[in-house]
C-alpha cells in the first residue's frame, strides 16, 4: 500500500511493479483489484506533484536565506554575445 | 514531400548548426585585409595557403593582457585567435567572432591553459571512474553563481519548466575579476559544508576568454575535484574548453543546457506517467481477461468430467478399437495372400524354360540317331543283296556259256547231257552257245574221257 512518503521517482518504479505484477495475472482476483487501485492513486499521486507550485528559490545573503527573484532586466557584463 | 526552406529558414539553420558546433575555436593564420572603422571594431582576415577566414575583433573584446595590441595588428602577422564561428545574415557569409588575437610568438595564454589541463589530467581530475552520477528528480538544489548574473535567469527560466518543484539555493560568488577564482572556491566549500544540496550547479554566461578565465584556474578546479556533492557546470558557451567543465562530474554547455541535465521536462514525466497509466488499464484488462478465460477453461474441464461425457467417449474407444481390428483382420488375410504369390513365384522359377529344351534336344538327337541307324541298316542289307546278285549270276547255267562254254540238251526232252548214256546214235541233240543254237546229232557210242582235271 503507497505511503505518502515515496518519492517520486519510487512511485513510479511501484507503478511498474504494479503493471508487471498485473501483466503476469497469476494473482488472487482480490489482490490483483487492490493493486489496480493502489496503481490508479500511485498515478493520480505522481500527476498531481507535476502539477505543484514552481521551484522555491533562496539565495544566501549576508548569511541569511532570502527568497530570491531573478532580475531580469540585469545582465552580465560580455552577455550581448551569448545568444544562442 | 521535402521541405522548401526560405533564405531566411535555412541562414537560420545553417547559424544555428555552425554556432553550436563551433562555439570555441583555436585557430591560427596570417594576418590580412584588415580594416579599422570608426566604430573601432576590428575587422581582418586569416589565411593560410588554401583558405581565408574572415574575423571580426569588436572593440569590447579589444582588452589588454594576452592580446595583441589593435593598433599594432599588420598584414602577414602570424596570429592565434580564439573566439567562437557566427554567421552574418545580412551578406551569408560566416565570420570568427575573435576574442583573443594573439601574436603566435606570444600565445602564452593557450599554452597557459594546455599546460594546466595536462598536469591535472596527470593528477587524475578528469578521469571518468571518479566522477559521481547525477540524482534523479533531485528535490534540493544548490546553485553556485552571480544572484545578479544572465546565467542564474537563464537557469531558473528553463528549470521552471522541468522536474519536479524542488528547493534551490544560491551560494553567490563573483564570476569574472580577479578576485572570482577564490570566492567560486568558497561557495564550492560552503555549500559542501552545509551538505543540505543532493547535487551542486557552477554557471556563468558567456564571455570572452578573459571573461571566462577564473574557470580555467587550479583554485576552482580543486574546489570542483574535493566537492563531496556532485556539482554539474554550464559556462559560457563553450563545450570543452575550462578547466572546470572538464573537472566537473558533469559538463552542460551553457546555464540552460545545465538546467537540462538536471531535469526531465515537466512534459515528459507526465507523458511518462500518462504511459504508465495506460499500461495499468491495460494491464487490468488482461488481469480480468485472463482470470476469465481460467474459468471458462474450469467449466469446460467439468463439462469434460460429467458422467455422459465419460460415456461417450467409451463409445468413441470402442469405436476406435473396433475399427483396428478390422484393419488388422484384413492386414493378416493380405499378409496370407502374398505370401503365397510369393511360393508360386518361386516355384516356377524352379522349373525353367531352359529344362524344357533340352528334353527337346535330346529328343531331336536320339531320332536323328534313330535315322542314321535306319540308313545304316538298309544299305548294308542293299550290299548284300548285291553279293547274293552276283552269287546268283555266277550260279546261272548260262553264264559259262561267256566263258566259250557250251550246253547240251537233248531235244527230245529238253535234259542237259551230263554222261554219255542218256543218248543213244541218231538222237537229234541242241547244242546251246553264249548267242545261239545249233542242232546235231549223235553219230556214235561215246568214248570216255581220259583227262582227269576235266571231270567234275
Amino acid at each position: 500500500m503507497p505511503k505518502k512518503n515515496k518519492s517520486f521517482e519510487e512511485q513510479l518504479a511501484r507503478l511498474q511493479e504494479i503493471v508487471s505484477a498485473l501483466e503476469k495475472g497469476d494473482l488472487p482476483l482480490e489482490e490483483g483489484v487492490a493493486l489496480f487501485q493502489e496503481g490508479s492513486r500511485l498515478a493520480k499521486s505522481c500527476r498531481e506533484q507535476l502539477k505543484q507550485a514552481k521551484h522555491k528559490v533562496q539565495v544566501y545573503s549576508n548569511g541569511i536565506l532570502e527568497d530570491f527573484e531573478p532580475l531580469d532586466q540585469e545582465k552580465e557584463p560580455g552577455d550581448d554575445q551569448t545568444k544562442t | 514531400m521535402s521541405h522548401i526552406f526560405t533564405v531566411r529558414e535555412l541562414t537560420a539553420a545553417v547559424k544555428e548548426v555552425l554556432e553550436s558546433e563551433f562555439p570555441f575555436v583555436w585557430v591560427k593564420g596570417q594576418a590580412g585585409n584588415i580594416s579599422r572603422p570608426g566604430s573601432g571594431h576590428l575587422y581582418f582576415s586569416l589565411k593560410d595557403q588554401d583558405s581565408v577566414l574572415n574575423c571580426v575583433w569588436f572593440k569590447s573584446n579589444q582588452t589588454a593582457g594576452p592580446n595583441t595590441s589593435p593598433e599594432k595588428l599588420q598584414t602577414g602577422q602570424a596570429l592565434l585567435c580564439a573566439g567562437r564561428l557566427a554567421v552574418y545574415s545580412p551578406r551569408g557569409t560566416y565570420q570568427l567572432i575573435a576574442e583573443l588575437v594573439q601574436d603566435q610568438g606570444t600565445g602564452n595564454l593557450h599554452l597557459e591553459f594546455e599546460a594546466l589541463k595536462k598536469d591535472l589530467a596527470r593528477q587524475g581530475y578528469f578521469d571518468r571512474d571518479r566522477k559521481k552520477n547525477l540524482p534523479a528528480n533531485p528535490r534540493q538544489i544548490g546553485v553556485v553563481t552571480s544572484p545578479s548574473g544572465a546565467a542564474i535567469r537563464d537557469f531558473l527560466k528553463v528549470g521552471h519548466t522541468r522536474g519536479l518543484p524542488s528547493m534551490i539555493r544560491i551560494y553567490p560568488c563573483l564570476v569574472q575579476g580577479e578576485a572570482a577564482a577564490e570566492t567560486i572556491a568558497s561557495a564550492l566549500e560552503q555549500a559542501n559544508l552545509e551538505a543540505w544540496a543532493e547535487v551542486l550547479v557552477l554557471i556563468r554566461g558567456g564571455g570572452s576568454l578573459e571573461d571566462l578565465w577564473s574557470f580555467n584556474t587550479q583554485t576552482v578546479a580543486k574546489a570542483l575535484f574535493s566537492s563531496r556533492i556532485p556539482v554539474i557546470t554550464g559556462i559560457g558557451h563553450e563545450t570543452d574548453q575550462t578547466i572546470a567543465g572538464l573537472t566537473a562530474d558533469c559538463n552542460g554547455s551553457t546555464p540552460t543546457h545545465a538546467a537540462q541535465l538536471i531535469w526531465p521536462e515537466r512534459d515528459q514525466m507526465a507523458q511518462r506517467i500518462d504511459e504508465l497509466e495506460i499500461s495499468l488499464l491495460k494491464s487490468r484488462r488482461q488481469f480480468f481477461s485472463s482470470k476469465k478465460q481460467r474459468l471458462l477453461e474450469l467449466e469446460q474441464g467439468l463439462s469434460w468430467l460429467s458422467p455422459g461425457r465419460h460415456l461417450e467417449r467409451l463409445a468413441e474407444r470402442n469405436d476406435f478399437a473396433l475399427q483396428e481390428l478390422k484393419r488388422a483382420g484384413e492386414l493378416f488375410f493380405r499378409q496370407k495372400s502374398m505370401a503365397l504369390d510369393t511360393a508360386v513365384t518361386g516355384l516356377s522359377r524352379s522349373f525353367p524354360a531352359s529344362c524344357w529344351d533340352l528334353l527337346e534336344q535330346r529328343v531331336e538327337q536320339l531320332s536323328q540317331r534313330l535315322l542314321r541307324s535306319g540308313k545304316l541298316f538298309c544299305s548294308n542289307k542293299e550290299i548284300s543283296l548285291e553279293h547274293l546278285g552276283v552269287t546268283l549270276d555266277n550260279l546261272n547255267p548260262y553264264s559259262p556259256l561267256q566263258r566259250g562254254y557250251s550246253l547240251v540238251k537233248k531235244q527230245s526232252d529238253g535234259t542237259i547231257l551230263r554222261s554219255s548214256n542218256q543218248v543213244a546214235p541218231g538222237d537229234q541233240l541242241d547244242i546251246r552257245t553264249e548267242n545261239d543254237h545249233i542242232p546235231a546229232r549223235v553219230e556214235s557210242s561215246a568214248a570216255p574221257v581220259q583227262d582227269k582235271n576235266r571231270s567234275s
